[in-house]
């Protein structure tokens, strides 16, 4: 047979050829899933960083009221709606010394750090005030248009001062035995921890001073 | 007098090509929108959420009711029971066990010293029961006794130290205040 006559005549495998095309799926249905998912697990997750705070009570399965273990140090922080007080087994700690004065605890005049007037960061306090709140009730709420706003403010920047000292005194304590009186709020707990646990210096260096935080059942 | 309107010029020869070439252009059909790459960009955005939700072993919601502090710490969260504490209620993973009078827990709900929340307790029990089982039965999950408290930044001193003392009854020797990451 010519090459013509076989141009003319396809061969018998290519009569019975039959095109085939590829199928497309239809991905609607997994995109509509995609579209429902996509916000739940979005409204589901937490789109904050959480960080944790350890906390050591080993007196708290005891009877309140009982006393905790005593370190060299003793070194007890009280919180009060009128300021920070820093004590020892000797005595409040007032001044700028690190001399214990015996006082009578009870006394709202005796504080180590009374409040501060201070101006502070809204963005934290969104449609609040910063502890202590009893304080700055009078005080305008923060919003959105104001960035800084002026309240009573406990002295955070100097407790962490009287830390890092007492820290340098006492290199071997750890411990900080945290007290407050019923109208503190947890905020302020808080606070006191990050205050006293650790100190950034200048350059950045950071130093342990007491991360072993006993709470005490209360004042 | 109106000035006479001049002829169009002609097009210039390439505008002139391009026009027949478009008008020689077949009919198109509705195209079909390739939406693999989308689906890819999809399935990796939900394979990442997925991954993240199952990382954080506590969830924290804010909400006006729950309003967390700042803290500079840098722990990263573990395992542990979650006992959250918002303006009006208590709660053991999410279920509520205790409603709050004003932020406080009415004494009628406490017992003994005034120190033991009894709904509280007998909840915890039940849960430090069930982890126990669990952990006789896999001895990869241990009954560590990790209790994580996420608790509101208004909730006052004695409620968040009652919790405390009733948790250590039901066995949480190890606590943790959960708080928001702040830079310092």
């Amino acid at each position: 047979m010519s090459s013509a006559a076989a141009r003319r005549r396809p061969r018998a495998s290519a009569r019975h050829k039959v095109t085939i095309e590829s199928p497309e799926l239809n991905l609607n249905s997994m995109m509509d899933m995609f579209a429902v998912l996509i916000p739940a697990l979005l409204m589901m997750s937490a789109l904050v960083e959480v960080t944790l705070l350890d906390i050591a009570v080993p007196s708290l399965k005891e009877a309140p009221g009982a006393a905790p273990p005593k370190p060299p140090l003793e070194l007890t922080l009280a919180i009060h709606p009128e300021g920070y007080r820093l004590s020892t087994q000797e005595g409040v700690l007032l001044g700028k010394d690190l001399v214990t004065t015996p006082v009578n605890k009870a006394d709202p005049a005796a504080m180590t750090l009374p409040l501060v007037r201070q101006r502070l960061r809204c963005a934290h306090y969104m449609d609040t005030r910063p502890p202590p709140r009893a304080r700055n009730a009078s005080e305008p709420a923060c919003d959105a248009t104001t960035p800084e706003r002026e309240f009573w403010a406990y002295d955070l920047a100097g407790l962490s001062a009287w830390a890092l000292r007492l820290k340098q005194a006492h290199p071997e304590a750890r411990r900080l035995v945290l007290d407050a009186t019923a109208d503190v709020e947890y905020e302020s707990v808080i606070d006191a921890m990050d205050a006293t646990r650790d100190n950034v210096d200048g350059s950045g260096q950071a130093r342990t001073l007491f991360d072993e935080v006993l709470l005490s059942p209360g004042l | 007098m109106s000035e006479p309107i001049a002829a169009p010029a002609p097009p210039s020869p390439p505008v002139a090509r391009r026009r027949r070439r478009r008008g020689r252009r077949p009919e198109l059909g509705m195209g079909q929108v390739n939406i693999n790459s989308l689906l890819d960009v999809l399935s990796v955005i939900v394979v990442f959420l997925m991954k993240s939700y199952s990382a954080d072993t506590v969830q924290v919601k804010p909400s006006p009711e729950l309003q967390v502090p700042f803290s500079h710490a840098a722990e990263p969260a573990e395992q542990s029971t979650a006992i959250t504490i918002t303006q009006h209620a208590i709660l053991v993973d999410d279920q509520a066990v205790l409603q709050l009078q004003d932020g406080h827990v009415a004494a009628s709900e406490r017992q003994g010293d005034g120190m033991t929340l009894k709904a509280l307790r007998d909840w915890l029990q039940r849960e430090v029961a069930q982890q126990k089982k669990i952990a006789a039965l896999n001895k990869q999950a241990p009954f560590r006794g990790i209790a994580t408290l996420i608790a509101d930044r208004r909730v006052p001193y004695p409620l968040l130290t009652q919790v405390m003392y009733t948790a250590g009854q039901a066995e949480y020797g190890t606590f943790k205040f959960a708080a928001l990451h702040a830079e310092r």
